[in-house]
């Protein structure tokens, strides 16, 4: 997984002011990638979270939250895999994400291991969680899924609305659905920044979940709350937030999302100064490039072009949607 | 080479260029049906007009009809509409599908004009104005007519007025368009970007030395070049030489030829009781024309005396990979047919693989560049010739077939096609039903067999399982209600034998089919 990469990209959280509940867990895992889940866990607004921390940090971290009443369930630990080829000869690998590692029991001695941990209130809800919040294994030269149901119980475990998990049945279906362009499609009033969440594998966003629509009302109200909580406990992480939720967007799918700063946006076109591209597991980084040089990006049906300050083409991209992970173009502009 | 059966060019050409008109009646037909809004009816409505426009033109937009372009677009919005995107995903890919019928219209208007012999300016007959998309390099293809509007990449996916102007074309919005000549260096061939071909190499293919166009030769890079491509359509890499490119145009008619073929014998009444011995070749011909194109790449990597010397790393480094991808296509596939076996052995003749082996076993193991592919798995392939069953696998996100595999062991595997049968019976109960009624009884076929087996699980189960729950089915549960419920599929009990030549890789019985899992080979939920 990438970091965010760009002008909106933000600073390290142990240079911030925040509260001494959040620092605490900032300082085992000082990632922007779940501080904000964190704080929503701590609240009860979120039954659960998963974190993967380093395992010299497990019994600091679960220290750390028992003294703030949460429960800490560790699932196993993984090793970086150094060599991505070692899948090439796995039946079932192009069902695989992008980042990949080694699983180890939890009582094995493994170097430079994460432990992939379940944090929440309430152990039996921790202990549901943790049973369906399964990644893919590869066993015996075979790569396995896990069950659908997995994917919504996990859903229900992580506290995400309803119909948001019914969204997620209905149109979640990578070889032939967008779900960010349905959610685009369901809007009924105008995208909320508080419905933003394709910068969600950067932990930056209100909400952590793909939401039915960008106006989801219940949503909203989740992530209204979550925002209040977080400028709370750490102001400057909560405006670094803010700003990248706000930010327009030009989105193709659940990989490929990009930022815009200094931004103009007309039908089918954005004029900008800046641009941030979000992480992902499968980030269009020739693209991300062609947008730094640019000044213009223009949607023309399945042709994303983007243009220089002189009007020249830089860069032309064409967006497949009859295969796997359909690329529908589309620009989003978030409300706040 | 070629595949083994040869067809009379003009009888190819009528019989594609009546498949083009029916499938072009078939998305008018479907996109008529589907429309509930109109947030896309202005693009639907140009597929329409061509409709209107083609038919209206008659036989001078044979040509246009004929070119292997005119099939690509067809099967693209096929697939599209096949895969529910006017519904689900009508944006991005779909609009400008349909707003690439523009072109094709303006090309058959230019046919008629032509035909009728009055490219006269001022005509008061002139064809009306045609609104056409520019594709992403900035080009319109006019397939059929030997021309292609160079608007410029500024252009890229929008709209142009064009109207036909004495002798060529004229756009108002843009003055001075310039037009350039598709490269045809033989009557049925186009470069389309106007790269020479060896036009020794291709003069004996039929196809190719009597027109209209019906081999077409783009450009692409290294990944468009291993990738199948339409039938007809070579793509090849900017820099090949003009024997390559022969070559791929070569391999594209056999491909055609095979395709128009295989069609043919659909009419014909779709499974003949004891299919020829050049029926069961057909069988194999797209993968046989792929691993053809990558044996001549590999070959003209290593062996072609216009490679230069001094480029030797990349060239072994090019050549490595293409055998490598053909090592895989040995390995992983199924049995070869006796046209595979031969190129197997050609390819050994040349020194660039061991000695031809006999059985997938041994191909499996094959060395290739020094390196020991070690099979560990074998994948079989349950391929549909019969289109309504073809259909109902496109439907499932399996167009190529489902794939059978077993470990080496034998162990079973995840089967998706039931987790997608039971997502579409929970999402879309009627489009699950009528795909059931589709399905018939005695079964066609082994594939359609495991189907029905598949549909009596699913119904089987799913009244006592939730939305959710019913995608954990898995094969060895599948097998086992199967044989409980005595729902034993047709003709495959102890000592049957699939019928000989329909399919490729059928397994032999139903033992062996409870035995096995098999894998969708486009996963259907791959989160």
């Amino acid at each position: 997984m990438i970091p965010i990469l760009g002008d909106l990209r933000p600073p390290s959280l142990l240079s911030l002011q925040m509260s001494d509940k959040l620092r605490g867990y900032v300082e085992v895992r000082p990632e922007h990638g779940q501080p904000v889940n964190f704080l929503a866990v701590l609240s009860g607004a979120k039954p659960v979270m998963d974190d993967w921390v380093p395992r010299t940090q497990l019994a600091r971290l679960t220290d750390m939250c028992a003294d703030l009443g949460l429960v800490v369930l560790p699932d196993a630990q993984f090793r970086a895999l150094p060599d991505q080829g070692a899948v090439s000869q796995v039946i079932g690998r192009g069902t695989l994400t992008t980042t990949r590692a080694y699983g180890h029991r939890l009582g094995d001695d493994v170097h430079d291991a994460s432990v992939h941990v379940f944090i929440g209130a309430d152990q039996a809800t921790v202990e549901r969680t943790l049973a369906s919040g399964w990644y893919p294994l590869i066993i015996g030269g075979r790569a396995n899924n896990k069950p659908w149901i997995d994917h919504l119980w996990f859903g229900q475990g992580l506290g995400y609305p309803e119909c948001c998990l019914r969204a997620f049945a209905w149109s979640n279906n990578w070889t032939v659905n967008n779900m960010p362009y349905q959610a685009h499609r369901a809007i009924r009033t105008a995208p909320s920044m508080l419905c933003n969440s394709l910068m969600r594998f950067s932990g930056l966003t209100w909400a952590a979940h793909l939401p039915c629509s960008y106006d989801c009302p219940v949503t909203m109200s989740m992530s209204s709350a979550l925002r209040a909580l977080t400028y709370q406990h750490c102001p400057e992480l909560a405006g670094w937030i803010d700003r990248l939720a706000r930010a327009p967007y030009l989105v193709l799918n659940e990989w490929e999302a990009f930022a815009f700063a200094g931004a103009r946006v007309t039908p089918g076109a954005i004029d900008y100064s800046g641009v941030t591209i979000a992480p992902s597991n499968r980030p269009n980084l020739a693209l991300f490039e062609a947008l730094t040089g640019g000044s213009r990006v223009e949607l023309r049906d399945d042709l994303v072009v983007v243009l220089a300050a002189d009007g020249d083409v830089l860069h032309v991209e064409r967006t497949a949607a009859d295969g796997f992970a359909p690329r529908i173009p589309f620009v989003l502009e978030f409300a706040s | 080479m070629t595949t083994t059966v040869e067809a009379d060019s003009d009888l190819l050409h009528d019989t594609i260029y009546g498949w083009n008109v029916l499938r072009l009646e078939w998305i008018c037909r479907a996109l008529a049906a589907g429309i509930d809004d109109d947030d896309d009816e202005q693009e639907r409505h140009r597929v329409f007009e061509l409709r209107q426009t083609l038919a209206a033109a008659g036989p001078a937009a044979h040509p246009v009809l004929v070119d292997p372009r005119f099939g690509r677009w067809c099967a693209e919005l096929t697939a599209l509409i096949e895969r529910d995107a006017p519904a689900l995903l009508p944006a991005g890919r779909f609009r400008a599908a349909c707003r690439d019928a523009g072109a094709f219209a303006l090309a058959a208007r230019f046919c008629r004009w032509r035909d009728r012999g009055q490219c006269r300016d001022g005509d008061p007959a002139a064809p009306p104005a045609t609104v056409v998309r520019v594709r992403h390099d900035g080009r319109v293809p006019l397939p059929g007519t030997g021309w292609t509007l160079v608007p410029g990449i500024r252009h890229a996916g929008l709209d142009l007025t064009v109207s036909v102007a004495g002798d060529g074309f004229a756009a108002p919005g843009l003055p001075g368009l310039t037009v350039v000549a598709e490269r045809a260096s033989l009557p049925g061939l186009v470069a389309s970007a106007g790269d020479p071909v060896d036009v020794a190499a291709c003069a004996a293919d039929p196809l190719l030395a009597s027109g209209p166009p019906a081999v077409v030769v783009e450009r692409g890079d290294d990944g468009d070049v291993l990738a199948v491509a339409a039938p007809g359509i070579a793509v090849v890499r900017a820099a090949a030489s003009p024997t390559e490119r022969a070559w791929h145009a070569l391999a594209a008619a056999a491909q055609l030829r095979a395709v128009v073929q295989q069609a043919r014998l659909f009419e014909q009444g779709a499974h003949p009781p004891e299919p020829a011995p050049e029926v069961a070749h057909l069988a194999d011909a797209p993968q046989l024309i792929r691993l053809l194109m990558v044996y001549r790449q590999a070959v003209a990597a290593c062996c072609l005396p216009d490679v230069p010397a001094g480029d030797n790393a990349e060239v072994q480094d090019k050549a490595g990979r293409a055998l490598r991808s053909l090592a895989g296509w040995l390995g992983g596939g199924g049995q070869l047919s006796p046209l595979g076996q031969d190129l197997l052995s050609e390819l050994a003749g040349h020194g660039l693989i061991g000695p031809a082996p006999s059985s997938r076993a041994a191909v499996s193991s094959v060395a290739v560049g020094g390196a020991l592919r070690s099979g560990t798995a074998h994948a079989d392939r349950l391929t549909a010739a019969d289109p309504q069953l073809q259909h109902i696998l496109t439907m499932l996100g399996s167009p190529d077939g489902i794939v059978v595999n077993t470990l080496s062991d034998g162990r079973s595997r995840a089967d998706p096609t039931i987790d997608q049968l039971s997502l579409l019976r929970a999402r879309s109960p009627e489009r699950y039903q009528a795909l059931a009624r589709e399905l018939v009884t005695p079964a066609r076929c082994l594939a359609e067999e495991l189907l029905l087996c598949h549909l009596a699980y699913v119904d089987e189960r799913f009244g006592e399982a939730r939305l959710s729950e019913t995608v954990v089915f898995r094969l060895g549960d599948v097998a086992r209600a199967a044989v409980q419920a005595g729902v034993v599929p047709a003709g495959t009990g102890d000592g049957h034998q699939p019928p000989a030549g329909r399919w490729r890789t059928a397994p032999a019985d139903l033992r062996r089919i409870i035995a096995v899992v098999e894998e969708v080979s486009r996963d259907s939920d791959p989160r």
